[in-house]
């Protein structure tokens, strides 16, 4: 793949794929023969405004069709995206001018407000009719030849804090050619893409598909379901909490029908002709398989660790559902595939990439080009811990691997507990014991400052259940008594869900172990006061 | 269309339906949080929202109408949408 051809190999494509979009609440499929013509409108527009190589065109808008069709042509004329996301709201339009020295920022129509202040006359918008827009002249870094540096991006750090990433055009290429080899999409194919395309891992899907040649469906969120069930995608990536809706939904069935669609599903499931097999399934579980538009072939996860009961019910139900391992620094770096999937693992790494496991076991992740070539914005020392080599990212994600090369993930290298008798664990690990117990929804394991000893908070399945409690003080005795160098000093139950909202959850969707801590060992009056306001 | 007297009882169902594991016995009132007291998440409340449109034959898009989820705090606030959708819908059919 070569990102600076993307426009050329359209234009010669003879096959008839499509992106499809609702507009106005109507389906709209374009051939990529009409999309390679609407990309080359987009670029003689932003030429006339003035647009040139190196210049830097900020979009800032919510999915839709010409956010695709104005980074491409961003691409053609080899000037700079940078793609803001939401976390920008509170900021003005003249903040984001001067902060990151745009020359032209794209909105949405329906963002008026944004074509006000001292850049009025260089805010086009993406979806209407333009008139006077001229792009501002600014001193433009060193000619970039072979076009290595495509723009910039934001990412949501564990940190919390906002990072901004550099764009590797090679970087790209190489993590788009790795997913695509190991998914292996056809010309029948059709990817829906529903999350921010501010995110990058979005854009990396529709270069594939332009490339490549296969379907893609763009839409935003609140159309999500809609377009699962009437536009019958084939292929979804999609973060955990999508599929555990369906597994809400199943689990929200009456006892009796859940028990006979599990009965009904395990024996579907060992018949040895796979159409019969897929066909009982489809019986038995036709509402999950309306619900997701009859045709899905190849499902993925990841961004944060999925439940493994969804995992289990996906497989029952014979709906392809894989987990995959990636960072927006690096790009993909591993990827469960039919025939090749152990649930629980990260699967085996994708082409190119190599992974190296530090002496503390942490994930260090090799190609030739990574997507980010370095951060131009993030906290102290943050460049120096990530970027560790030309080739190589230290993805503070702590691994093993099996005999037969999956991936693992045990946990975060930052949130390793030392143990007041020394000992090193990662609390995922008595997580997952707590996790086993019946009663109990999920835990977080801390330690606290002082004296290390380990507390355990629990969150319990059915709250109204007094005798539950006790189950679970039992459960965790026992698992004391099994590992009696990291035992749980002690438990405290909570009915709190962990979520964004109440911070316990990061913008990556990962556990806040640190607020968690705060709030339940100490009662920070802060966190408490950030708890209220979410309800 | 029209809103019967067991409109909020079926979106009240739909919500049942919504909600997950450890939060299914909480008792469901107007002044439920659907985040904190049902454990409902984004995509959670995108799930129902296209439930009640397959309920009542709706494309809310269709008509116009943007739902920020992120301001649906409460399944008082849920139903006040549900009356909101179908009152439009209603003018918009004639």
């Amino acid at each position: 793949m070569d990102l600076r051809q993307l426009t050329i190999r359209l234009s010669k494509q003879q096959h008839q794929n499509c992106v499809i979009t609702f507009q106005k609440g109507q389906v709209v499929r374009r051939t990529h023969n009409s999309v390679y013509k609407d990309i080359m409108a987009a670029c003689a527009r932003l030429k006339a405004w003035g647009v040139r190589p190196g210049m830097r065109v900020g979009i800032w808008a919510s999915n839709c069709y010409e956010w695709m069709i104005y980074d491409v042509a961003l691409l053609e004329l080899r000037a700079l995206s940078v793609a803001f996301t939401d976390d920008f709201d509170s900021q003005s339009v003249d903040e984001l001018f001067d902060e990151y020295s745009l020359s032209l920022l794209l909105v949405a129509a329906s963002a008026k407000m944004h074509k006000k202040g001292r850049y009025s006359a260089a805010v086009a918008f993406l979806d209407a009719e333009n008139q006077k827009v001229t792009a501002i002249e600014r001193a433009l870094p060193a000619e970039d030849e072979d076009f290595e540096n495509t723009g910039l991006i934001f990412s949501s750090g564990s940190s919390g804090r906002l990072k901004g990433l550099s764009l590797n055009r090679r970087g790209i290429e190489e993590s788009v050619a790795a997913f695509t080899r190991a998914a292996d999409p056809r010309h029948d194919d059709c990817l829906l893409l529903f999350l921010p395309i501010s995110n990058f891992q979005q854009r990396l899907m529709y270069y594939s598909a332009l490339w490549y040649g296969f379907d893609l469906i763009v839409t935003d969120p609140p159309r999500l379901f809609r377009a699962l069930k009437d536009l019958h995608p084939t292929i979804l990536i999609a973060p955990p909490m999508l599929y555990e809706a369906f597994e809400t939904r199943f689990s929200n069935l009456p006892a009796w029908k859940q028990w006979a669609a599990r009965m009904l599903g395990g024996i579907a499931i060992r018949f040895p002709a796979n159409s019969v097999r897929k066909r009982l399934a489809k019986k038995i579980f036709n509402d999950a398989y309306e619900a997701l538009g009859g045709k899905m072939r190849f499902m993925v996860t990841g961004m944060a660790p999925i439940k493994r009961s969804t995992l289990d019910l996906f497989r029952l139900m014979q709906l392809p559902l894989f987990e995959t391992y990636g960072m927006t620094e690096f790009g993909g770096i591993s990827l469960n595939l039919p025939g090749a999937n152990k649930p629980g693992s990260v699967g085996r790494l994708l082409p190119g990439v190599r992974v190296e496991l530090a002496p503390d076991g942490e994930v260090i992740a090799v190609r030739e080009h990574r997507i980010a070539s370095t951060y131009f914005e993030c906290a102290d020392g943050e460049a120096e811990q990530t970027f560790i080599g030309p080739d190589r990212v230290a993805t503070g994600d702590v691994g093993r691997f099996d005999r037969d090369g999956y991936l693992y993930l045990i946990g975060r290298k930052k949130e390793m507990i030392i143990t007041a008798g020394g000992t090193k664990i990662h609390p995922e690990i008595p997580e997952t014991e707590i996790n086993a117990c019946p009663d109990v929804a999920c835990s977080v394991v801390v330690a606290e400052a002082d004296t290390s000893i380990l507390v355990a908070v629990v969150v319990p399945k059915n709250p109204e259940d007094q005798a539950a409690r006790k189950r679970i003080q039992q459960f965790v005795d026992e698992i004391n008594e099994r590992h009696p160098s990291v035992a749980l000093g002690r438990i405290i139950f909570s009915y709190l869900s962990f979520s964004r909202e109440n911070g316990f959850l990061r913008p990556n969707l990962k556990l806040d172990r640190k607020k968690i801590a705060q709030h339940f060992l100490y009662g920070s009056a802060e966190i408490s006061q950030a708890v209220a306001r979410s309800v | 269309m029209e809103i019967d007297a067991k409109f909020d009882e079926k979106i009240m169902a739909l919500i049942a339906e919504a909600v997950s594991g450890k939060f299914r016995k909480t008792k469901i009132t107007g002044a439920t949080h659907l985040q904190k007291e049902l454990g409902m998440d984004s995509i959670g409340m995108l799930s129902l929202i296209f439930r009640f449109e397959e309920l009542f034959g709706l494309d809310i898009a269709q008509l116009g109408i943007d739902i920020n989820v992120a301001k649906l705090k409460t399944v008082d606030d849920l139903l006040a949408a549900a009356h909101q959708i179908i009152g439009k819908a209603a003018v918009a059919g004639g």
